[in-house]
């Protein structure tokens, strides 16, 4: 959850039209492997591959070939394997032989160092460390401190300059989309909207594609990692690095039209693959292990499609698309073809990590037809953590079609075997700390031992020290709550909660690390709670309707009022808003006992164990058990006491305060 | 900036002359051993990249530094993560509580790897409700 960079705007959604064809203002096309073979592709393709004269990859690709042929293969553990038709045997070993001849680069850096606008970059199969950007110095004298951008509060940044200048200084693998121009602001800009125009180069490497060429991701490995058991680096890709030579393994700066697909990264301090300030930008079977902080990450990005990919072993999400552009619901004229998703996840598991999936201010992302599974929790997206990240307050998230569950992965130990770097609840499927004009639909979402979705608000007071990072635009949602922004005018609906889809069976790699969960035989997978909702006082227009529970009907929902939580507290139901068509219908009366979970959570892991104290940093019972309920119980008691108690009436005060 | 050193050394000195402030004694005796509680003097935790800690500090940092290494921690903590569009950087949580907030963290045995940013942030973000 969050992160920290330079001050960053999101760039111009319209097309750059000073390169044909031109760059950003859509989500780029994929050119096929075949034209970077034959010639028929626009631009210059550069060849890597390791060995001598690519002998290395050409061993390595037809053991591929051979294997994905005989025994199939997975781009995502959760789907069917996959196995390379006869055509397909002669068409992957034709390219490659004529890409080999082709091949004039041991170093996928230098072959990105040589290309410029609409060029190609195909990596033949290999593991690919590059050894001279790990020699790269790290707080390079040339660049620090002379090219650090002091932020308006006067911290220190790098500079996209910085970057450029010193590329393997923090990246192994650095993509230079633009142009160096003038310095940036002498102070952040309020308005993110539009990279300054002062430094805002023209195109160097827009329209570029990264990709490998062996019929796997993992035929192509990028890795900063170091530390690898005995043999293990070379022959396995899911091989463990104890260290990390680089923070961030592929990194895309302002590179408009960025397409890359077929490989994986692995190993980065910080990100396997991060981009900033791009417009347009396809990444398509790719995998992302064992980054400390996140797989993926994405900043300051539109028009942004992540597909058919894989991830695991990050300490904080899987994937991260954070500041996204406000194309939601507090759009304005900077994007006229708004309301849309400016980034989609689909078609990725998300497993293996303290969270499957993160973003704060994750502005109009829809996260759709994916699988979220073994996680410490699924999805979490906040307005909490606003630092650094303009478009507050979050809004317009989209989350649907998805199998989200067993995201009971307790990291919180010793030696966990993903070192977890952010404290957040064991056992969650999706979690909003402050969200407005979110849709949660036709989900399945089962076997979250803690709760299936967790609905709650930040007050604005609550908020980065009280401060968004830049303009707030119109559209806020909670327009009736003096100095409360979020949660307000959300929606779940058709979802399916503790129930076992048709035909569904556990992935393998769902017990990688251990998780808890439930059994295969079992016909129901209850969540812990299906919908918990903090009802802040004066949150407005959120609405439950046509989700149905374990036994297939609306009654068996769980959520406030249920699962003996709070008994007596209102509401004995979640709002349905008459089935969606009275959003109005919809209001918080607050529960204080509720907040003051919140507040003792905030301050992080202790060993209290008051039945109030936060309990997010254990594994949840299983549901159903009696020791679930023994906890239920035990909370329900002292919530109906809290309210009344002499801290209980405090906190009501402070409440009303954060609103005056 | 100068005044609120002063002060955040001043609450120091008071919670070095109270038994049990600040978590235990190993780290008094830390604190002692250097002979100075003025931020100033002292380095925050965590390996400095491109000018700052607080990327990258963690609770194995915070546990091997010194009381003023810590302090001048959650200094720049608190520096960073306002919003950048604020020349104020003061903060709702004042900065005694952030120490003793990710003391208490930070002494969970398995908490060495927690980025010390994110527990700030949370911590901050609702700072006004807590007590």
């Amino acid at each position: 959850m969050a992160h920290l960079e330079r001050p960053s705007y999101w760039p111009d959604p319209a097309p750059d039209t000073s390169v044909k064809p031109a760059a950003g203002g859509k989500v780029p096309s994929i050119r096929s492997l075949t034209s970077a073979s034959n010639g028929r592709t626009r631009g210059k393709v550069r060849v890597v591959c390791s060995g001598r004269k690519g002998k290395e990859s050409m061993r390595r690709v037809t053991n591929s070939i051979r294997n994905a042929r005989k025994r199939g293969y997975k781009i995502r553990p959760s789907q069917p394997t996959i196995k390379l038709t006869k055509k397909q045997v002669r068409d992957y070993t034709r390219i490659n032989k004529k890409l080999r001849k082709k091949c004039r680069y041991k170093s996928v850096q230098k072959a990105v160092n040589a290309s410029g606008n609409n060029d190609r970059v195909v990596i033949m199969p290999g593991v690919y460390t590059e050894p001279e950007s790990r020699r790269g110095r790290t707080n390079d004298p040339k660049c620090n401190p002379s090219m650090i951008q002091k932020d308006a509060s006067g911290s220190p940044t790098p500079s996209y300059r910085y970057q450029v200048e010193c590329p393997n200084d923090q990246n192994l693998i650095y993509v230079q989309g633009r142009a160096l121009a003038g310095p940036p602001p002498a102070a952040p800009r309020s308005n993110r909207q539009g990279i300054p125009g002062q430094e805002l180069g023209r195109c160097v490497r827009c329209n570029l594609q990264i990709e490998g060429s062996g019929p796997k991701p993992t035929d192509v490995i990028l890795d900063a990692g170091k530390g690898y058991a005995a043999g293990q680096q070379m022959r396995s890709p899911s091989a463990k690095p104890s260290g990390w030579a680089k923070h961030v393994v592929l990194r895309v700066d302002r590179g408009d039209g960025f397409v890359g697909r077929n490989f994986l990264t692995r190993g980065g301090l910080e990100f396997g693959f991060y981009t900033e300030e791009t417009d347009g930008i396809l990444l398509d079977r790719t995998k992302f292990y064992w980054s400390a902080d996140y797989g993926h990450l994405s900043f300051t990005t539109d028009h942004h499609i992540l597909q058919n990919c894989d991830a695991f072993g990050a300490g904080d999400a899987a994937l991260y698309p954070g500041a996204a552009p406000e194309t939601g619901s507090q759009a304005t004229k900077f994007y006229p073809d708004a309301p849309r998703p400016n980034t989609v996840v689909r078609l990725c598991d998300m497993r293996g990590s303290q969270l499957g999936y993160s973003g704060s201010m994750g502005n109009a992302v829809r996260i759709t037809n994916n699988h979220i599974y073994g996680n410490g929790g699924g999805i979490a997206s906040d307005t909490l953590s606003a630092a650094g990240h303009p478009g507050f307050p979050a809004d317009s998230s989209q989350i649907d079609n998805n199998y989200i569950y067993s995201n009971n992965l307790n990291l919180y130990k010793p030696n966990p075997p993903v070192k977890p770097l952010v404290t957040t609840p064991v056992g969650t499927g999706i979690i909003y700390a402050g969200m407005n004009d979110a849709r949660v639909h036709d989900n399945w979402i089962f076997d979250n031992w803690r709760d299936g979705v967790m609905l709650l608000a930040v007050p604005d007071a609550l908020v980065n020290g009280g401060g968004a990072e830049g303009d707030v635009f119109p559209g806020v949602s909670c327009p009736t709550a003096p100095g409360l922004s979020t949660s307000c005018g959300n929606r779940f609906y058709n979802n399916k909660m503790g129930q076992v889809p048709p035909g569904f069976k556990f992935p393998r790699e769902v017990d990688q690390f251990d998780t808890p969960r439930s059994r295969q035989s079992q016909k129901r997978m209850p969540n812990g709670n299906d919908f918990w909702w903090d009802e802040f006082s004066g949150n407005t227009k959120n609405c439950w309707f046509g989700n149905t529970g374990p036994d297939g009907t609306q009654a068996s929902v769980t959520g406030p009022g249920q699962a003996g939580r709070v008994a007596a507290m209102p509401p004995a139901l979640l709002p349905s808003c008459s089935g969606g068509s009275s959003p109005g219908s919809s209001l918080g009366l607050g529960d204080v006992a509720k907040t003051q979970y919140l507040v003792d959570c905030s301050n992080g892991p202790d060993k209290d164990t008051d039945p109030l104290a936060c309990d997010w940093w254990s594994s949840p019972p299983k549901p159903g058990s009696a020791a679930a309920s023994r906890r239920h119980s035990q909370y329900a008691t002292a919530a109906a006491g809290f309210a009344r108690s002499a801290q209980g009436r405090r906190l009501t005060k402070r409440i009303a305060a954060l609103k005056e | 900036m100068n005044a609120r050193r002063t002060l955040i050394a001043g609450l120091a000195l008071a919670c070095l002359a109270a038994p049990g402030c600040g978590g235990d004694s190993g780290e008094d005796e830390k604190a002692a051993g250097t002979g100075a509680a003025d931020t100033r003097e002292a380095t925050a935790v965590g390996p400095r990249v491109a000018g700052s800690v607080v990327q990258y500090a963690d609770c194995g940092d915070w546990r091997e530094g010194t009381r003023q290494e810590r302090e001048a921690t959650v200094d720049e903590l608190r520096d960073q993560l306002t919003a950048q569009s604020e020349r104020d950087t003061s903060s709702p949580l004042p900065d005694d509580r952030a120490y003793r907030i990710l003391n208490k963290t930070c002494s969970q045995d398995y908490a060495s790897s927690l980025r010390l940013y994110k527990l700030f942030a949370k911590a901050q973000g609702f700072a006004p409700l807590g007590e």
